[in-house]
């Protein structure tokens, strides 16, 4: 295994690697709106975009994948949100991000680090759900919602985990 | 370098067992018969029964409206104006515990203080 930690390894390349995945976060998210996942739990999404978010975490240096992350959220809340998605996309995709980061350095697996980050994102947006609602109705959406989280990351991460795969031996 | 398998076992035990206690939180027999309570911004607005059929509009906040219908032992939302509709879209709720949130309006809809044992706990 002759791998540097992270594959784009020149300027050049990290660059045009990291405009790639941003162009794809904004095709994910509106691909994701066509689904009708709506109907399974109210309010649910996969989070296919979220794909994004997991393949930067392993390609990037930490300050690269924030970015990302950041970009994704600022990016698909301009362009198919409003200002009550934006403040959800937020909570829910820096909770979720940390998440995954500290499953990755504490040595999880590609698929345990994504199923966390379906679950934090959840929880995330949730926390801010109870903190402008103020009523404890929001947490009867706890179960469901975290239920969900775990279904969307595991399906996520294993397809993550399928790209991440072939980049990984694109590049080495 | 970091763990670049899919999986363990162990971790996948450690997530079956979670997704599996999730799961048996959320349909664990509920209690039905209570008032559906109405908040708009945290502040409760009514309390309605569920065994009296009912329509009640509300003004939530930020300018959006909606209907709240109480029909057959369980409430749910009607006519909303806000942008995505999830709380129109959301089921019917019953049990105790249950809620309808509409986050652009800021109105909240849950069940409290039922006291007749869910008969049939997994079609809840």
């Amino acid at each position: 295994m002759s791998r540097t930690p992270f594959p784009a390894d020149t300027p050049a390349k990290r660059v045009a690697l990291f405009g790639m995945l941003l162009a794809l976060t904004v095709a994910l998210s509106w691909l994701e709106r066509l689904l009708p996942t709506d109907a399974v739990v109210p309010g649910a999404k996969l989070g296919l975009a979220n794909l994004v978010v997991l393949c930067g975490l392993y390609l990037f240096p930490l300050p690269w994948a924030v970015g990302l992350t950041a970009l994704k959220v600022a990016l698909t809340g301009l362009l198919f949100g409003n200002f009550y998605s934006l403040a959800y996309s937020a909570a829910g995709g820096a909770l979720s991000f940390l998440a995954m980061y500290l499953c990755k350095r504490w040595g999880r697996s590609m698929g345990f680090v994504s199923v966390m980050g379906g679950v934090f994102h959840n929880v995330g947006q949730l926390a801010v759900a109870w903190a402008i609602l103020g009523s404890m109705g929001v947490l009867a959406h706890l179960p469901a919602m975290l239920l969900a989280g775990v279904g969307a990351g595991a399906a996520v991460g294993a397809v993550g985990a399928l790209i991440l795969r072939r980049l990984w031996r694109s590049f080495d | 370098m970091e763990n670049r398998r899919f999986m363990t076992p162990r971790e996948g035990v450690c997530l079956v067992l979670l997704a599996a206690g999730l799961a048996l939180w959320l349909f664990w027999p509920g209690r039905t018969g209570g008032q559906a309570v109405l908040t708009r911004s945290g502040e409760e607005l009514g309390r309605y029964a569920l065994n009296a059929p009912q329509r009640v509009p509300v003004q939530g906040a930020n300018g959006f409206s909606l209907t709240l219908v109480v029909e057959g032992g369980a409430a749910h939302v009607e006519d909303s104006t806000c942008p995505d509709l999830i709380c129109q879209r959301h089921a019917p709720i019953s049990r105790t515990g249950e809620a309808i949130i509409c986050l652009p309006g800021q109105v909240t809809v849950t069940i409290e203080g039922g006291d007749r044992l869910e008969q049939d706990a997994l079609s809840g």
